[in-house]
């Protein structure tokens, strides 16, 4: 062994302090990917209403009511100890419609979004979105949580704090001390206030709960929460079972009219199979049902041993304004756009995809990790990659790389992405 | 207890310090331990001496980050175990294929690079890590100072495996570039 790389692990050793804390599996925070739901102003309008009323937060989170109770983000300026959210500056319009400005702050600069799987089939994780389902429109959102560096509360961490309140409520439990993580202890050569709220940690009795302004909520149960005995994921009927389960015990808390599952498969480069449980709200129009997909998707962590430690519930739309709803193109179109190197992607590949590249599935989906500018909706093509030799893979496995073309038609966007052959 | 009461008990010479460090960290320290002894009785008496570290370091110490602190002493403490229970075999475990993993991020000999002790080495690592996002930082340090397997490390960042261990292998590309620059011999 290379005693070098002993003295390279040693010497990490003595790192700050603050980023050894900060990097503690215990306290990772994801952030990222599925995507929010619900207007901020209606979200808190709703909350504070479910709040005053004692209704049932399973009932507040109706997609229909609170799309009546829309409000805009004039609302956050009058949330005592919150600091408002830029205006917007004026941009240009067409048809009444803001043009669009794509900007990622990109935690996504490193890696790849990519899959392995044994079958082609398992790239459909049960999405409400089918090529066949006749989309002409979809609504477009601002993230005014949005910095150029990492997302932050513009309103100081209230509407967080309502979100890790009104989850303790819907456990049955109540939070005993909230802890909010500033910017200034991780920020370099960034202009952000050193006091700029981007995490919030609350206690209770039965897990910890953290959220970040992407309106993630993780529910880290101590000790883990018990599964009824022989509960496990190994296979896709035992995940869908579990999922079940789990659904039902959390109904207070999704809320969900008519739970759907979404199963996921992904792989180790080892061939073993990792099963992700998640869900969303398939009540409602095909529209409705994305966007409980794309920002308010349930995962489930289960462990090994058959209990649930960890769940993630998403309120994506708690830091946004909607800007209005676009019109958008068709699969057929955005493949075209694909094949012309529109796309954004991170796959590390030297060429963009052509027609040797075969595209394996379609999906219609938010990109809103939190890291960007506008929420809007792309389709997201996975395009199977040529096998990499320096990749150590089982053979019954084949790897997609994810490529995102923009849903919205070309003319609302100032920046239609072309793909220069690098990658983010 | 806040860990600065606990810090309080060390000073005071209470035996309460122990008592309470152990209630609150001996799991987190149990498993940087585990992690890299893969061994629950070697790591059991890993963390025991961890306490017995820290209650001769403390005072005259006062840590300002109690969890760092008690981490980097059971970190230490095991990474030495390690390399003595291993010193004749080698292989195995994720300290093994992290140090592997490491390897392959080494700058090529330079005759004219620094080689004089790990303090500048350290110092480059820190400039290194500063120069990241904090997504990034986060992974590249759970994954070489926490030791925290792949595949541990999607689950909890929600990340695919895939992603993570591509995210791994580009940061240690750019570590070893970095080391270039910089003209540091490891």
């Amino acid at each position: 062994m290379n005693t070098d790389a002993e003295r390279l692990l040693e010497a990490l050793g003595g790192v700050r302090e603050v980023w050894i804390e900060d990097a503690a599996p215990e306290r990772m925070v994801r952030r990222r990917s599925w995507r929010r739901w619900i207007a901020l102003a209606a979200c808190l309008a709703v909350v504070a209403a479910a709040a005053y009323s004692g209704t049932r937060l399973a009932e507040a989170w109706n997609w229909a009511a609170l799309v009546q109770n829309f409000r805009p983000l004039a609302a956050l300026e009058a949330i005592p100890g919150g600091t408002p959210a830029p205006a917007p500056t004026p941009v240009p319009t067409l048809n009444g419609l803001p043009l669009l400005t794509i900007r990622e702050s990109g935690d996504m600069g490193m890696g790849f979004e990519g899959i392995m799987v044994r079958d082609v089939s398992e790239l459909d994780t049960g999405s409400p979105w089918t090529p066949e389902a006749e989309v002409s429109a979809l609504p477009v959102y601002r993230n005014t949580a949005y910095t150029d560096y990492m997302p932050v509360a513009p309103d100081g961490g209230a509407a967080m704090l309502a979100l890790a309140e009104e989850t303790a409520a819907a456990l049955g439990t109540e939070i005993t001390q909230v802890t909010y993580e500033r910017v200034g202890e991780h920020a370099f050569g960034t202009t952000l206030p050193d006091s700029a709220v981007d995490g919030l940690e609350a206690e209770t009795p039965l897990a910890e709960i953290r959220v970040d302004p992407s309106g993630s909520v993780g529910i880290f149960f101590e000790p883990y929460a018990a599964l009824p005995d022989g509960s496990e994921t190994s296979s896709r009927e035992a995940a869908e079972r579990v999922t079940d389960l789990l659904l039902e015990q959390y109904a207070d808390l999704h809320g969900y009219v008519e739970p759907r599952r979404m199963i996921a498969t992904d792989y180790t480069f080892n061939g073993v199979p990792i099963t992700d449980l998640r869900a969303c709200d398939g009540a409602g129009s095909v529209e409705e049902q994305m966007l409980s997909r794309s920002f308010h998707r349930v995962w489930f962590g289960v462990s090994e041993g058959g209990e649930l430690h960890v769940l993630w519930l998403e309120h994506g739309l708690t830091y946004a304004e909607k800007l209005g709803d676009y019109p958008i193109i068709s699969p057929e179109e955005a493949e075209a756009l694909l094949r012309e190197g529109h796309f954004i992607t991170t796959v590390p590949q030297e060429e963009a995809p052509t027609g040797a590249w075969p595209v394996a599935h379609v999906d219609l989906v938010y990109r809103a990790s939190g890291y960007e500018e506008i929420y809007l909706p792309y389709y997201k093509f996975w395009v199977e990659l040529p096998r990499n030799p320096n990749i150590e893979m089982a053979e019954e496995l084949t790897m997609y790389g994810a490529y995102y073309v923009p849903a919205v038609e070309g003319k609302y966007l100032t920046n239609m992405p072309l793909w220069d052959g690098s990658f983010n | 207890m806040e860990d600065s009461a606990i810090i309080d008990l060390y000073w005071a010479r209470a035996d309460a310090a122990v008592q309470e460090t152990q209630r609150k960290y001996g799991p987190y320290c149990h498993r940087i331990a585990y992690g890299i002894l893969a061994s629950r009785e070697d790591a059991e008496e890993c963390v025991n001496d961890t306490w017995l570290r820290a209650w001769n370091a403390i005072p005259p110490q006062r840590p300002d980050r109690l969890s760092a602190f008690l981490g980097r002493l059971t970190r230490n403490l095991a990474l030495d175990r390690w390399k003595r229970d291993h010193a004749e075999k080698r292989g195995g475990g994720e300290t093994a294929l992290a140090l592997s993993e490491l390897e392959g991020c080494l700058p090529a000999a330079n005759p004219a690079a620094r080689a004089d002790g790990d303090g500048p080495l350290a110092e480059s690592l820190d400039r290194f890590l500063a120069g990241l996002r904090r997504e990034q930082r986060r992974v590249f340090l759970m994954r070489y100072w926490h030791l925290t397997p792949v595949r541990d490390i999607a689950a909890r960042t929600g990340y695919t495996e895939s992603k993570v261990a591509a995210m791994l292998h580009r940061l240690r590309g750019r570590l070893k570039a970095h080391l270039e620059r910089e003209g540091i011999a490891v």
